[in-house]
């Protein structure tokens, strides 16, 4: 089984508070394989960030196996991800720092090298967040995420709060840097179209649980699920 | 019935102005549903703020012409201006979390606009504030008349901000990305209220988004800005399939297609 | 605009505190007579070139004691403050961060000090353990401690749940280095205006203990102790209340000019 996947999450139950009787998530299971983007889709609610942070450890899943290599996490608002009072230097600096890499040379040298692979140029190392446009903060926070060399890459809605052809650009990053890196990806999303352009697989998820699964292409234009119809009609998206 | 003429916004806050708005002249029917399609910083707020008349700030200065039924708006009084407000013109924002009063019940803020205007009888405005909630589309008017804010979903708390804005039955009403924080579901329902509420009350609407397919769906005539400036304008359909102007392209080609495979 | 206008408080009141600060520490090079040396002859002797500032009631140089008064204001001004700021600081992030039992039962205890005056606090203190500077400069940093505490906490709180704090936590860093690494710099406008804040406090709090003779004891002086001798001469002898009194006024204007509008912020955040 691990041999297999990176990511293997099988009949995750979660509730905040502990509370039992309205679980978060619900017996949810899904397998991630090396260089795959899988989409998760859903409506707020659904539990799709909950997941993402029980996967990353940053919650305790209260029954269930979660197995997961080396995970990453980008989150939806760059304003708040970044920490304000540091450089965008001093930033990528502290991921190595906190990996145990004391050299600072080579700790700038990767600096350099993950600048180029974001596609940021080097002059915005000495700005703070607040002086970078949303694309730019989200490609730091991408580098940030891609220096602590993880083999997964969760996304919690990257590209929500950007223009629409920032989306764009950040989404064929994602894609790009998949490709190269050989990286899985949990792309999450309640954008349909999004999704498509960029994923694989995509998961359906709602009110904690999950209504359907499938390839990109079955999925979208052939869906079984009365509540993936529904979604697909309101994005517009032309199914039948 | 509204004219926007030159319209230029320029702010004062840093040492050198800054012009937000740049030369904006466009003209809105009667019973149109008009769209500003932009991203941020493109001026399309600032634009639909100024002709509600919610921009007069020390730093910002506004210039040009902007006449609503044969009334300037940019140069009348302060008064005939506030006449104006809630009553003929409306407006509804993006984000129903904070442009609700979270310490007062749903019925009070939806009649605030009829009460504002004069309306004394108690009887009256819940009469009204009831028939525009179940005319949002909310089921149990009654219910939602007595609560507050944060007991309802963020798509209830949208049909409240319109039935607020529709009470008064305004004749243009200014959408700023109204669906924008809204679930997608939730976002096809509330377009389908606004294409109602044009059809059946003939109540005009600028309908300001950053994404081009909802206005496409929504919009007889667009209007794109960038930086300021109405880059293109002219029919939904012609614009989506036929963009003249480099900007507009890019903006449709950021649309994902989703297609089926042959 | 308003950011020049700002700065330009700020740098007003820097320079009154420089300029004070400047006065005060020149005493140490050359005062023109030693503090605490009784001259019978010049008893109440108004200002003259002599003795710029004029004689006190048992001819000391009135000058000279303001220069020895300022420091020592000074002196228990900064560190009842650093005492306050500091452990306030520690405690308040660590209940913001970490919120829970903690958290409850310390807050319980600050509301219970914040209900006494802090100059309340510091009389029991002093009473408990004696007059003597070094005993005012802890009774007044433990009287700000609640007051650090609380608004630190509450940023804190704040910050917690900002993402980033989640992504350093993802990354791998520890508890102490996100409190104070990763957190701490975001909170440090707010808390450096507070210092100014608490400084002012502070100055008219020793004052205040000095005019009730559990400060400064004689024969040091201290600006607080100057007034509370002065105010039996303030008909015969008006100056020897109006050096300290003026001198006190502009430290404490400097400081509330610094810390007016958050010219801190400005002056402490780069622009790019």
């Amino acid at each position: 089984m691990t041999n297999e996947y990176l990511c293997n999450v099988q009949n995750l139950f979660f509730t905040y508070g502990g509370k039992k009787n309205n679980p978060t998530l619900e017996d949810v299971s899904l397998q991630l394989k090396k260089g795959e983007i899988l989409g998760l889709v859903g409506e707020s609610g659904s539990g799709k960030s909950t997941l993402a942070k029980v996967m990353t450890g940053l919650f305790k899943e209260d029954s269930g196996t979660v197995e997961c290599g080396k995970t990453a996490m980008i989150f939806q608002d760059s304003y708040s991800a970044l920490n304000p009072a540091k450089t965008v230097e001093w930033l990528l600096h502290e991921v190595q720092r906190l990996q145990g890499v004391k050299d600072k040379a080579t700790r700038q040298k990767e600096i350099l090298k993950m600048l180029d692979a974001v596609e940021l140029e080097e002059q915005y190392l000495n700005h703070y967040p607040s002086e970078l446009s949303g694309g730019q903060r989200q490609r730091v926070m991408i580098a940030m995420a891609l220096l602590s060399k993880p083999e997964v890459l969760i996304a919690d809605e990257p590209v929500s709060a950007l223009d629409v052809t920032v989306q764009k650009q950040i989404v064929s990053l994602l894609k790009r840097l998949s490709h190269k890196r050989n990286l899985a990806v949990l792309f999450i999303s309640h954008d349909l179209r999004t999704v498509y352009e960029l994923c694989n697989r995509v998961i359906v998820m709602k009110n904690g649980k999950i209504v359907e699964e499938g390839a990109k292409n079955a999925l979208y234009f052939n869906p079984k699920e009365e509540y993936t119809k529904a979604l697909l009609t309101s994005a517009g998206i032309d199914w039948e | 019935m509204l004219s926007v003429e030159n319209l230029k916004i320029e702010f004062f806050d840093h040492s050198l102005p800054e012009t937000a708005v740049d030369d904006v002249t466009f003209t809105m029917g009667e019973g149109e549903i008009l769209g500003i399609v932009g991203e941020s910083g493109s001026g399309k707020s600032l634009t639909a703020l100024s002709i509600a008349g919610l921009l007069n700030r020390g730093d910002i200065t506004k210039s040009g012409d902007i006449v609503f039924n044969g009334l300037n708006l940019l140069h009348c009084k302060r008064s005939e201006l506030r006449k104006l407000q809630g009553k003929d013109i409306a407006m509804i924002f993006q984000e129903p979390m904070t442009c609700l009063n979270p310490v007062k019940r749903i019925g009070w803020q939806v009649e605030e606009a009829l009460r504002v205007h004069g309306e004394k009888d108690k009887f009256k405005l819940k009469e009204e504030a009831i028939k525009a909630l179940t005319d949002a589309g909310l089921e149990d008017a009654e219910r939602i008349y007595a609560s507050f804010p944060h007991q309802l979903s963020g798509g209830q708390r949208q049909r409240v901000m319109i039935a607020a804005a529709m009470i008064s039955k305004p004749k243009l009403l200014i959408a700023d990305e109204p669906t924008t924080a809204l679930d997608v579901t939730v976002q096809a329902q509330v377009i389908e209220l606004l294409r109602r509420i044009n059809r059946e009350k003939k109540t005009s609407i600028l309908f300001i988004s950053h994404d081009l397919s909802l206005v496409r769906q929504l919009c007889q005539r667009v209007l794109v800005m960038k930086d300021g400036k109405i880059v293109e304008q002219g029919e939904a359909e012609d614009i989506f399939a036929n963009p003249q102007e480099e900007y507009t392209k890019e903006l449709i080609a950021a649309i994902p297609v989703v297609k089926k495979p042959n | 605009m308003k950011k020049t206008t700002t700065n330009k408080n700020f740098m007003i009141g820097f320079c009154m505190v420089l300029a004070v600060l400047v006065f005060a520490l020149a005493g140490l090079v050359f005062a023109p007579f030693d503090p605490e040396e009784m001259d019978a002859a010049s008893k109440l002797a108004a200002p003259s070139l002599k003795h710029l500032f004029g004689c006190d009631n048992f001819g000391r140089d009135i000058l000279s004691r303001v220069q020895q008064g300022t420091r020592m204001t000074l002196l228990i001004g900064l560190g009842s403050t650093a005492i306050g700021a500091v452990i306030g600081t520690v405690l308040g992030a660590v209940m913001g961060y970490f919120g829970g039992l903690l958290d409850e039962a310390l807050m319980r205890i600050i509301d219970v000090l914040f209900a006494i005056p802090s100059i309340l606090l510091a009389l029991i203190f002093i009473s408990l353990f004696g007059t003597g500077t070094f005993n005012v400069i802890l009774a007044l940093g433990f009287a700000i401690v609640p007051s650090f505490a609380k608004m630190v906490r509450t940023e804190f709180m704040k910050q917690r749940e900002m993402d980033y704090v989640k992504a350093a936590k993802l990354m791998g860093a520890g508890r102490g280095r996100i409190l104070f690494v990763h957190i701490l710099p975001n909170v440090m406008p707010t808390l450096l205006n507070c210092v100014l804040i608490s400084l002012n406090n502070a100055v008219l709090a020793e004052a205040g203990m000095s005019f009730l003779g559990i400060g400064v004891q004689p024969p040091q002086a201290s600006l607080g102790r100057m007034l509370s001798e002065a105010q039996g001469y303030l008909q015969t002898a008006p100056f020897y209340t109006i050096f300290p009194g003026l001198v006190m006024i502009i430290m404490l204007l400097g400081f509330g000019l610094m810390s007016e509008g958050g010219g801190l912020k400005d002056a402490f955040r780069r622009k790019s």
